[in-house]
């Protein structure tokens, strides 16, 4: 098993869907001077893809605490 | 140039690389850390794993630089408009859809010597494969912006003589914005026998703002992203389109074009 629980885990999606959201929302369109060509839908897909992921970790945090109350 | 683009290669494909040995070492200390039991070791592994799997994915577009873009399309239709003037076609352009072209999907555009009766398809049609048309004099050639019509159409998924106005109203606005990303905003509207639109785009170059003084025509081609419009409206309608007023501000990088449908009709 990895040595890593859930909350570890939805701890670095929460990092990582944070990062994507500035990078895909600062990045430029215009600016030609690149050395990684970037695929704009791609990396909003990717980012829209992390965020559920991230909102799904929070849904599992609530129904947690609703049902330990 | 040939230095230039090895050296944008190598930092492109080095670019690659690091994602790909990202991705590898991440898996690699993610194996590790499973094995071992560690779980700092973990969690670095799999960051790395996220981010290179995100890099392998988002890369793979070839993206010019848009000053270079710019300036190519701008000068071939300067000059195009240019050889029009001095060839003394000064008619106003008219978009004509494809029932007056033996193939189906054909869009050209027809520049007549002074503007008058629109040709019948039919007197198109005989004279399709010529330049110069007779009876009356105009000049019929594929406009600049056929081909990102084509685009839209590939976008869209679907030719743009199987949709009707209000579908591709609905539609087109979307491929433009989100899937091309040519405009930032585009707004079609529908009126009696013309089409609005509204565009918000700061890196379409306006005719406007480059033409040199000596430009002739007010009745000149457009830019390619209007132009494709106007194949696009032309292929929809089955009807015949102009380009009747066009307004750029450059303040506000908006740009405000009304197509007007002709009723073959009355015009002829």
């Amino acid at each position: 098993m990895i040595p890593l629980n859930f909350w570890d885990v939805s701890l670095l999606i929460t990092m990582t869907t944070i990062m994507l959201l500035i990078t895909t929302e600062l990045l430029s369109p215009r600016y030609g001077k690149i050395s990684i060509r970037i695929n704009r839908r791609r990396l909003k897909t990717a980012t829209l893809a992390f965020s559920l992921f991230f909102l799904g970790t929070v849904a599992l945090r609530v129904v947690e605490l609703i049902f330990n109350t | 140039m040939k230095a230039h683009n090895d050296f944008q290669r190598t930092r492109i494909d080095s670019a690659r690389l690091l994602a790909i040995l990202m991705l590898a070492g991440g898996l690699f200390i993610l194996v590790f850390s499973t094995v071992y039991a560690l779980s700092i070791p973990a969690l670095i592994g799999l960051g790395l794993t996220f981010w290179g799997a995100i890099l392998n994915y988002i890369q793979s577009d070839d993206y010019v630089r848009k000053p270079l873009l710019d300036r190519i399309s701008m000068q071939t239709l300067i000059t195009l408009n240019r050889f029009l003037y001095e060839l003394d076609f000064q008619g106003t352009a008219v978009y004509l859809p494809p029932k007056y072209f033996p193939d189906p999907d054909a869009v050209k555009v027809y520049i007549p010597q002074r503007n008058g009766k629109l040709p019948t398809p039919e007197h198109i049609e005989e004279q399709d494969d010529q330049l110069f048309i007779q009876n009356p004099k105009g000049i019929l050639f594929t406009p600049p912006g056929a081909e990102i019509m084509k685009l839209f159409e590939e976008s869209l998924g679907t030719s743009f003589t199987q949709i009707d106005l209000s579908t591709l109203t609905r539609r087109l606005p979307r491929v433009i914005e989100d899937v091309l990303e040519l405009a930032e905003t585009v707004e079609i509207k529908l009126h009696n026998s013309s089409i609005h639109v509204q565009m918000t785009a700061p890196s379409l170059p306006t005719l406007d703002s480059k033409v040199d003084s000596g430009q002739p025509s007010p009745n000149a081609l457009g830019p390619h992203l209007i132009g494709a419009l106007a194949c696009a409206f032309a292929k929809t309608t089955g009807r015949p389109i102009v380009i009747h007023q066009q307004h750029a501000d450059p303040a506000s990088t908006t740009i405000e074009v009304d197509f007007r449908v002709i009723d073959e009709d009355s015009e002829r």
